[in-house]
């Protein structure tokens, strides 16, 4: 039965007419809309995004403890074999660093033979995934730093396996991320062994990408790398995007499919890359294991020691 | 009647539900998380009706889905629906135990799961999962628990109001 109506007074707390049902219906559908065009409802996400600091940080304090206990309660043994086991691994790295600096040299001097445009610097700088659960079903996932430190809406980000997302909303000391697992995120990729180019889209798991209308006599097979191929301006090229699982038909039977293990671990939380530079691409860069503000200028020794602390030691939360 | 250690009660409730649905979890458990905020509007709209209405739901689901993340008006929908539907058949629903009213709530949830995943489908089809129902089944086991807790603190505060000296 329809409460009564006094003048449609919209917040009168319990009454229930359908007609008020509707309008908040309506209302809500209509911002939905606004909201997943992105355009019109950016103030209010930007202001939102500045209140919702203290939530996230308290969100987050449960996460924290926890992990600061379980790290207390580590038996001795077990920090001493991650301690080796990062140890060997940065070694491994330093010296594939080496050798890629070597080619990256190498690699500006045949350029400028061939009177090509020259490779330029890529900048990252480390990020803290801040350990608040954004609606997965949106794919988002928050920084820890923001337009203080420099960051900048568009900006790639990558963490230890592949290109992990891109910025979407910055505040002063956040920012949010996109996933490329997100249904609507595409990422132009390039199969290694062939030379392929396609787009990579989310599909709403965190363990798979699709790639769509491939032609049936496109050279892809389960197994073959994907890296960023450089288009649309946005990741430099050259980062891993992931590995193809499978190839088959799609539902017309015209096109193939291909799906993709993502190379990043989306699923983890912890540290990541922002490429702040993305004015050039890279053809052999760093692998993404660099630390906090590596600088790799084109024909230099590398600046920054990458045994810094922090990213080995910060890897284990 | 509105009081005001009522509406605070609504609003501390609110803002533990948010956190609650910002807790960090463990992926695996992430389908296994109850819509906190609708379990907690429909206590009051069952229990308080005069503390809640349709325009409350509506404004408390916007500043959910800014602070949250979620889709501005995603959870503003689902909390109108739940609202209504919980005040459309309050006189029903009252005066059932709090057994038939779990089931009542599993019902309430289950369409939410429903309109949940109407939402995410227009983005990108999502085929509903199994594990959507998983929230509803949360939710109702959860219900008699925040029924008393809640109950407890309105009791509470309500002594605590009739004792204060005028």
């Amino acid at each position: 039965m329809a409460g009564r109506d006094d003048g449609l007074n919209l917040f009168a707390a319990g009454e229930t007419s359908p007609l008020r049902l509707l309008i908040f219906l309506s209302l809500s559908v209509l911002l939905m809309v606004a909201d997943h065009q992105g355009q019109l409802l950016q103030g209010v996400r930007a202001v939102a995004a500045e209140l919702r600091q203290p939530f996230i940080r308290l969100a987050g304090r449960p996460a924290e403890l926890a992990r600061g206990v379980e790290r207390t309660l580590a038996e001795r043994e077990d920090l001493v074999d991650s301690a080796q086991r990062y140890e060997q691994e940065l070694m491994v790295a330093k010296a594939r660093l080496v050798r890629l600096t070597a080619i990256q040299r190498e690699n500006a001097e045949l350029r400028q033979l061939l009177d090509a445009r020259p490779a330029g610097d890529i900048e990252v700088r480390l990020a803290q995934l801040l350990d608040v659960a954004v609606d997965p079903a949106r794919h988002r996932v928050i920084l820890d730093i923001g337009s203080e430190q420099g960051v900048r809406e568009g900006l790639p980000v990558i963490d230890g396996g592949g290109v992990f997302g891109q910025v979407v909303t910055v505040t002063r000391s956040t920012s949010e991320v996109i996933l490329i697992s997100d249904p609507g995120h595409a990422i132009p990729v390039r199969n290694v062994r062939s030379g392929l180019r396609a787009i990579a889209y989310g599909t709403g798991e965190l363990g798979e990408l699709v790639l769509r209308d491939i032609s049936q006599s496109a050279d892809v097979n389960p197994g073959d790398a994907l890296v960023t191929s450089g288009y649309g301006g946005v990741f430099p090229e050259g980062f891993p995007v992931g590995e193809v699982t499978e190839v088959a038909r799609d539902d017309a039977g015209v096109f193939m499919v291909a799906r993709a293990r993502p190379a990043a671990m989306l699923e983890r939380s912890g540290h990541v890359l922002v490429v702040e530079s993305i004015s050039a691409a890279v053809a052999a860069g760093p692998p993404p294991e660099a630390a906090a503000e590596l600088r790799l200028p084109p024909a230099s020794n590398p600046v920054a020691d990458p045994a810094s602390a922090d990213p080995a030691g910060a890897q284990d939360r | 009647m509105k009081q005001r250690s009522e509406i605070a009660l609504v609003g501390a409730a609110c803002v533990a539900a948010v956190l609650l649905a910002m807790l960090p979890m463990p992926v695996v458990l992430e389908a296994w998380r109850p819509f906190w905020l609708g379990l907690v509007l429909i206590y009051f709209a069952l229990e308080a009706p005069g503390s809640i209405g349709l325009g409350a739901a509506f404004l408390i689901g916007c500043a959910a889905d800014l602070l949250v993340g979620t889709l501005l008006g995603e959870q503003a929908l689902r909390l109108v629906v739940l609202v209504f539907l919980v005040l459309r058949w309050r006189p029903r629903l009252r005066f059932q135990s709090v057994w038939l009213q779990s089931l009542t709530v599993l019902a309430l949830f289950a369409n939410d799961a429903l309109l949940v995943w109407v939402i995410r489908s227009v983005e990108a089809a999502v085929v509903p999962a199994v594990d959507s129902v998983l929230a509803a089944v949360v939710a109702m086991l959860l219900w008699p628990w925040l029924f008393l807790l809640l109950d407890d603190l309105r009791a509470r505060l309500r002594r605590r109001a009739a004792a204060r000296p005028r």
